[in-house]
């Protein structure tokens, strides 16, 4: 029972996280349809912050944190302008590309300053834990669970009910007739990516400081979190939600009774399938209007 | 009565310009640097992965450049191949197992695209990086396939024939060298099949590619499988050269290499990822700053290149090349603007349609009804388009004259019937409509500016033998014969609009009015009897548009039929003989032009009056 | 308040508006007509600075190309696109607090309030989403969208495209008490209906001016020459 419980904590932490991470670049697709390969390496680089500021420069741990989102936010608007900005009016591959190229640097950046050995974040839950049936369950992973489910009812708060997220669904449905109607294009893209930088980096504070962490912390995390917005329905934010946690049970609950030692790959496994199969999520998402 | 060829038939393929001579210049360059530079064990080594790498970008060129399908895969792809064929050489000679292990991994690239097909760009990309992931696991865990720990494996079988053994450095050169234009040959064979400008087609604007009988789904399963099996193929070679692997080889930084090779490269030829892999295997190893930094120099390469040089290195040559041809052009005092210089001759006897003399209507729609939403775009129309007549169709913006049409040929849903040649055939099937002989043209003009201007008249050819893949590489003679047979009739429809001095020309260079009557040859070069035309006159000016009823009273002369939409009332009076009235979806009347535009209902139609 | 000098706009080698030069006066309802490819939705895509131009187009003073379908929007110019383009996903709600965007924060003396007044239909069908609306629902969306900032200047093209007669009498109608006092500049096929309402009326023909005046002097047989040729 205990190892039943603990899995299953692992899966939902797990799960929290890649929904994160799908958020992360759900926020820039929906203001500008387009879709960011850098994520993974921006969660990487969150942790690294953190862990240099808190080593390094001894700063306090919340101080630290603190610092390391809003490093990222602005990291989020240098991004857009590299990218989205200098690539207006250009096909959506060269965007991409452009991504790529983003992951590329911030990947050489961390290697060449911290190097790839495993580093270490501090948090102040590291390594506390409460005993519940037989199981031992840290705090940590409750606290990303919870952090994920503000912020999913956060965001859809924000979409759903503010003018910002009405003004970018408007503008992820029909661009032109949003800026008729005064809405600051420009000005919101470099929102929406300072926002999934953030998201990022929550993220990467979140998961880096459950354990120790190297350079390949964000990678799976960002493919995690693709698959999760394929299958809950790509651009929804409750199938991002929905999508992470069936993708989570599969890889950490699942298969952490069967195909243990290939349990990474049955997320993947059950992604082909599902597009094979279905060739769409399983809420309403943005390919209902053919907007892919 | 028909104007017989009087200029000289080409001989060479569109886009296939000397390419014996660049594959002989790259083999003189790679033995150049081999026997200068090759004495060094760390250069003999680079001037291999050099070829390596160029045959993993070449790969990717044809899946990513040619095909335009966005994969993360291609460096799995190379891994794959390399543990399978040292998996299959424990027991088959080394021969026998890169063969099987090309074939493998062509099938699960094969798979791979067809349980994917109906996957957008994104979720495909996306699912190109899962599977990348699962080849990772793969390789790490599964030991007993690869004979390894964590994907660590020792002692392949070296490639060894005719008593020469490919395990050293010096000797795997030749080996490298003939497996690079090996695959360089198979790229040539290509270009002198339709495959490269057909899957060019299928990239660009599948729609339109569609409707000119183009199987894309053949043509990116087929690309796809060939560049992984290039990967697949030369991973192979790889594993029995150096006799070892390791999982980290082809692993996500390869991935993004290739990316950055043919981007740097330039992603317009297979030359781009030549350049791209000598790039990506020298600058390193010459500028220690770039070894020190790689990935930050690759990561902010690969961002300036996009950003202000798209087409790569290659791409300075096309800089160069079209500015040569704007000063040629300006010398030579022609004015490239207007086409209302033109004699119109007649339709030249290989463009004539074979007609159907049995049927009297070759088109009929019956309750032909189009619903966007809540909007009823066509309502209930039932129309007939009679052999050897010019039918014209009008009606005022948002009639639906565009939607009726789009409806026939099948590129928006509709209710109704229609037929062909008395036949009923279900809606939405463009091969139907091809095989019937009916082309279409659209309200701009969707020529592809990607290609040259005989390639994407070529594109609408009715002789559909002999164009995939495996017939460029298995049957290239059979190929080209009807290849040349194609060149000919496409000449003909080129020399026919006046564009035939443009036939090498990319068709981006070209003015509006001239991609008009690129439009209209592409149209008849594919033994086309039926003719639909959605606002051809649209952008031209008053000269131009005469012109142009020229040249559909030559096609009408030769027996084709034409039903044209549009809205120049003189054009329309001159060349129709009978016009249809459309309003608000519905049909209100069909008269010559003589009697139709007297009647009340189609002025009221036209000024909104009721 | 709207002034067109000299005003081309060409996509590429294709001129679709020739040296075309009118006014619209503040308060004034200008119809602009003209049959398919005259050049109507060019000159409104230019005024809304969607398109590059030529020659000159002031709103109250300043050049349209300086600022930007943005800044126009925020500065008081509405566009009611052709073919209605309703935010498909959002509901009949949320499409007119789109709207309110280009407030920035002002109060608007009609909004969303004053819109369900003018077109009672849409106050019974608040919350639902854009894409079940009937095209005619759909229409007076758009114009409502438009008119929720009491726009200065309302660009409207061609409203009754796609719309059955009885709806399209129904359009006018509201837009006739409406537009009372707002200067708009209306673009439309269907010569009847813009011709009750406006002051004046300006004929495009081949992307060039053809005929401007009071609507009197544009009879059934002037038009039909107009539109139709010989």
């Amino acid at each position: 029972m205990g190892f039943f419980i603990e899995n299953l904590i692992n899966a939902l932490s797990y799960g929290a996280a890649i929904t994160l991470a799908a958020f992360s670049f759900m926020v820039p697709l929906k203001a500008t349809n387009i879709v960011s390969f850098a994520q993974g390496d921006f969660i990487s680089l969150s942790a690294f912050i953190g862990a240099w500021l808190i080593t390094d420069k001894g700063w306090n741990w919340s101080i630290a944190y603190g610092a390391t989102l809003v490093i990222m936010f602005g990291a989020g608007v240098v991004f857009e302008r590299l990218t989205h900005g200098s690539l207006r009016g250009r096909p959506v591959d060269e965007v991409i590309i452009a991504t790529l190229g983003v992951a590329f640097i911030i990947r050489g950046f961390i290697s060449r300053w911290r190097g790839a050995n495993p580093q270490s974040l501090e948090s102040p839950l590291r390594g506390k834990f409460f005993t519940f049936a037989g199981a031992a369950i840290p705090y940590q992973r409750l606290v990303i669970i919870g952090v994920t489910i503000v912020v999913t009812l956060v965001l859809y708060y924000v979409f759903q009910r503010t003018a910002f997220g009405l003004q970018l669904r408007a503008l992820a449905t029909d661009p032109e007739v949003a800026r008729l109607h005064g809405v600051r294009t420009t000005r919101l893209a470099i929102i929406a990516f300072g926002i999934s930088s953030f998201l990022c980096g929550l993220t990467g504070l979140l998961v880096g400081s459950l354990t120790s962490f190297d350079i390949g912390l964000g990678f799976a995390i960002m493919l995690g979190g693709f698959c999760a917005a394929i299958i809950g329905g790509w651009g929804s934010i409750a199938g991002a939600f929905v999508g992470g946690l069936v993708l989570a049970l599969i890889e950490r609950l699942f298969g952490a009774y069967y195909f243990t030692h290939f349990r990474e790959m049955l997320p993947l496994v059950f992604l082909f399938l599902f597009i094979a199969v279905r060739q769409r999520g399983i809420f309403r998402g943005a390919e209902s209007y053919g907007r892919l | 009565m028909g104007v017989s060829s009087s200029f000289e038939r080409r001989t060479s393929a569109p886009g296939a310009k000397n390419n014996i001579r660049n594959i002989g210049i790259f083999a003189v360059i790679a033995v150049a640097l081999e026997l200068l530079i090759g004495d060094s064990l760390t250069q003999a080594n680079l001037v291999n992965l050099w070829m390596f790498y160029a045959c993993v970008s070449i790969g990717f060129y044809y899946l990513f450049g040619v095909s335009g399908q966005f994969a993360f895969s291609q460096a799995a792809m190379t891994g794959v191949g390399a543990y399978t064929s040292a998996w299959a050489s424990r027991d088959l000679p080394v021969i026998p197992a890169i063969i099987f292990a090309t074939v493998v991994t062509a099938v699960i690239g094969g798979v791979f695209v067809l349980a994917l097909r109906k996957a957008s760009h994104f979720y495909f990309g996306i699912g190109t990086l899962a599977l990348s992931e699962t080849y990772h696991i793969l390789a790490i865990q599964w030991n007993s396939f690869t004979g390894g720990e964590g994907g660590e494996v020792y002692g392949i079988k070296g490639l060894s024939l005719f008593g020469i053994d490919f395990t050293t450095d010096k000797s795997a050169f030749w080996l490298m060298l003939v497996v690079a234009c090996g695959v360089l040959t198979v790229g040539a064979m290509l270009e002198r099949s339709p495959v490269i400008r057909e899957s060019k087609a299928t990239r660009d604007q599948r729609t339109v590619a569609d409707t000119l009988g183009i199987p894309h789904l053949r043509s990116r399963v087929t690309m796809f499988m060939l560049g992984s099996a290039m990967a697949g193929f030369v991973g192979a070679v790889y594993s029995h050269w150096k006799m070892g692997l390791s999982p980290n080889t082809f692993g996500l930084e390869l991935g993004l290499g290739v990316f950055l090779m043919v981007i740097l490269g330039g992603l317009t030829s297979k030359w781009g990822a030549v350049l791209g892999a000598a790039f990506y295997v020298w600058v390193p190893e010459l500028i220690s700053f770039v070894e020190e930094f790689k990935l930050m120099v690759y990561g902010g390469i690969l961002l300036i290149v996009i950003i202000r040089l798209p087409e790569g290195l290659i791409g300075i040559e096309h800089v160069v090349m079209s500015r040569v041809h704007k000063r040629r052009h300006a010398a030579s005092g022609e004015t490239p603007t207007s086409i209302s210089e033109r004699v119109v001759t007649d339709l030249p006897d290989s463009l004539k349609p074979v007609l159907n003399n049995v049927e009297s209507t070759i088109l009929a729609t019956e309750a032909m009804t189009v619903r966007f939403g809540g909007n009823t775009a066509v309502n209930n129309v039932s129309l007939e388009l009679k052999s050897g007549e010019v039918l014209g169709l009008v009606g005022p913006n948002g009639s639906g004259k565009s939607t009726f049409l789009n409806a026939v040929t099948g590129v928006v849903a509709a209710e109704g019937k229609l037929s062909i040649y008395g036949q009923q055939i279900p809606l939405g099937n463009a091969n139907a409509l091809k095989k019937a002989g009916i082309s279409r043209t659209y309200q701009s003009p969707q020529t592809y500016l990607k290609l040259t201007c005989l390639e994407d008249v070529l594109l609408s050819t009715s002789d559909r033998k002999f164009t995939g893949i495996a017939a460029a590489v298995l049957r290239p003679f059979a190929t080209l014969k009807h290849e040349r047979a194609r060149w000919a009739i496409a000449e003909d429809a080129l020399e026919w609009v006046g564009l035939r001095h443009l036939a090498d020309t990319k068709v981006a260079q070209l003015t509006y009015g001239q991609r008009r009557l690129l439009e209209l040859a592409r149209a008849i070069a594919g033994k086309t009897s039926t003719l639909l035309l959605d606002e051809p006159s649209a952008g031209l000016n008053a000269s131009e548009t005469e012109v142009l009823g020229e040249y559909l009273m030559k096609l009408h002369a030769a027996g084709v039929s034409i039903l044209i939409v549009d809205h120049k009332v003189d054009f329309l009076n001159s060349i129709c003989d009978r016009i249809a009235v459309l309003n608000v979806g519905n049909l209100i009347t069909i008269g010559t032009p003589d009697t139709v535009w007297d009647d009340s209902r189609v002025v009221d139609a036209y000024l909104g009056t009721q | 308040m709207l002034k067109l000098s000299n005003l081309s706009v060409n996509y590429g080698v294709v001129r679709a508006l020739n040296d075309v030069s009118f006014e619209v006066p503040e308060g004034h309802i200008t119809a602009l007509l003209g049959s398919n490819g005259a050049g109507k939705t060019s000159l409104l895509r230019a005024v809304s600075g969607l398109v590059p131009y030529l020659g000159s187009i002031t709103f109250d003073g300043t050049e349209a190309s300086k600022l930007g379908p943005e800044h126009l929007a925020r500065a008081g110019v509405l566009q009611v696109p052709e073919g209605r383009r309703i935010v498909a996903d959002l509901t009949v709600v949320e499409n007119l607090k789109l709207g309110l965007t280009a407030l920035g924060g002002r109060v608007s003396k009609v909004d969303i309030d004053g819109v369900f007044e003018i077109f009672p239909a849409l106050a019974g069908m608040k919350e639902r989403e854009g894409w079940m609306l009937s095209g005619g629902e759909q229409q007076m969306l758009a114009i409502g969208r438009a008119l929720v900032t009491a726009p200065r200047l309302l660009l409207l093209d061609e409203p009754s495209l796609g719309l059955a007669p009885v709806i399209i009498k129904a359009v006018y109608e509201a837009l006739a008490t409406v537009l009372k006092g707002t200067t708009v500049l209306l673009v439309e096929q269907s010569t009847a209906n813009a011709l009750s309402l406006c002051n004046e009326a300006v004929v495009l023909a081949q992307g060039n001016v053809s005929a401007k005046g009071a609507p009197s002097i544009f009879t059934r047989d002037f038009l039909a020459k107009a539109y139709l040729g010989g």
